[in-house]
This record gives structure tokens, C-alpha cells and sequence, in this order.
């Protein structure tokens, strides 16, 4: 497998076949972007995602009293 | 549980932390000295978003308990750029547009500083041998390696200059 060659630039288009840096490509080479994962705010409250571990069920009940009983858990 | 207390050269800096007994150095970095660069893909070290440098060596940091490198030093994306000026390897990621969403990047970074570190003039296959351990799902490989050779010989022509301003003062 080998590198393609360098794409050639396509004239009569302001755009097509140039290769322009992304508006926000310094944040991301740098690691300063902001990804929503790498947010934290103050008081923030952080959720977790509870799966069905039945392929196709009714869902009846659920138990929240081991969340329900983590410190600061909101409603 | 009580926090360890940790110290360690992050970038450069001596870094004191207290992080969980069972951290993974993955989230101490991202949630207790505030490195968001690194990255979380799979957390099972199959992808390399979080891959850093621990004493030199590349490292996923998702498989790293935390207390493990008190005393140790630890390079992540953040630490590539110096004094305002960008890696290298930085430039032309950016310049040959190896990179779309931007999560697989910084582990392509720092595990492409760990190859020049060590092989400055390496070929196509050791590239993509030395990429092997990171993923990308977006931009796909070419650029990638790609950028990673430009990189390599724009720091070759970099050392040949500065070997030769220093034989001719």
C-alpha cells in the first residue's frame, strides 16, 4: 500500500481541489479544542446510561435506589 | 477513598496531583491536572486516542493506573508545542489536513514524536508500523502518514541547518 499522490488543483473553482487548514485545526493539533467530554462546569451533574440487557423486553420497573442513593444525586 | 498524592514531570513541569487509588492515568490527567488533549476512544488500549509518552516510551494511559507514575515523566499533546511555535509533526498535520474530527489526534501526535525521537528518517511501512497502535475512523490513513514523513524531513533539514550554523559561526 503506498501514499496517493498529491490531489491536483481542479481550475475554474474558488474551492474544489484545494486543500484550505481547517478553521479550527491549531485547537485540535494543540489538544486545547473542547470536545464536549472535556467540559466541566460548576455543579455539573454527570449521567450514566442504563441498557436493557434483554435483546427485546417490556420494560416494567426500573431500580434507581442504588443511584438514588449515590451522594448528590439529583432527581 | 482517600487520594494518592502524585508527582511527576508532565511537559516539561513538575506536576503534584492527588488523584483515586484506581485511577487510570487517562482520567487523573483529564480530571485532575486538566489535560483534556488526551483522549478517551475505547478505554481498553485498542484505539490510542489517550496514548502519551511515559519515560519515553508510548504509552495508551487508559492502561496505566495513576499512582504508577509518581516520579516518572509523562509528554502528552499539550507538551509538543514550545514556545509558541508548533511541533513540527503539528504543522504539518495541519498542512496536509490529517485530521477531520479531531479525537484520534493528539494519540497520532505524540505516538508519531515517539518514531521521530527515536528514527528520524524512517520509511512509508515503519510509519505505518509505528501508527499501527492508533485509529482513525475519519480522515483515513494517507494523510496521516503523509504528514507524518513531511514532518520528518522538514526536522531533518531543520538539524542539517543548525549543524551547519553551528560549523560555520
Amino acid at each position: 500500500m503506498t501514499v496517493t499522490d498529491e490531489p491536483t488543483t481542479t481550475p475554474g473553482y474558488k474551492w474544489v481541489g484545494t486543500r484550505p487548514v481547517r478553521p479550527d485545526g491549531l485547537e485540535k493539533v494543540t489538544g486545547k479544542a473542547r470536545f464536549g467530554a472535556d467540559l466541566a462546569l460548576p455543579g455539573m451533574l454527570e449521567g450514566a446510561v442504563l441498557r436493557s440487557p434483554h435483546p427485546h423486553a417490556r420494560i416494567r420497573s426500573i431500580d434507581t435506589a442504588a443511584a438514588a442513593a449515590m451522594p448528590a444525586s439529583g432527581p | 477513598m482517600a487520594r494518592t498524592h502524585v508527582s511527576a514531570n508532565i511537559n516539561g513541569e513538575e506536576v503534584e496531583f492527588l488523584c483515586d487509588q484506581d485511577a487510570s492515568l487517562l482520567n487523573a490527567l483529564r480530571d485532575d491536572v486538566g489535560l483534556t488533549g488526551v483522549k478517551e476512544g475505547c478505554g481498553t488500549g485498542d484505539c490510542g486516542a489517550c496514548s502519551i509518552l511515559l519515560d519515553d516510551r508510548v504509552t495508551c494511559s487508559c492502561l496505566v493506573f495513576a499512582p504508577e507514575v509518581d516520579g516518572a515523566t509523562v509528554v502528552t499533546v499539550e507538551g509538543l508545542a514550545s514556545g509558541g511555535h508548533l511541533h513540527p509533526l503539528q504543522q504539518c498535520f495541519l498542512e496536509g489536513a490529517a485530521l477531520q474530527c479531531g479525537v484520534c489526534t493528539p494519540g497520532f501526535l505524540v505516538a508519531a514524536k515517539a518514531l521521530l525521537d527515536r528514527n528520524p528518517d524512517p520509511t512509508e511501512t515503519e510509519v505505518r508500523y509505528a501508527l499501527a497502535g492508533n485509529l482513525c475512523r475519519c480522515t483515513g490513513y494517507d494523510k496521516i502518514i503523509r504528514s507524518v514523513l513531511d514532518a520528518a524531513e522538514a526536522m531533518r533539514a531543520g538539524a542539517a541547518e543548525a549543524t551547519e550554523e553551528g560549523a560555520h559561526p
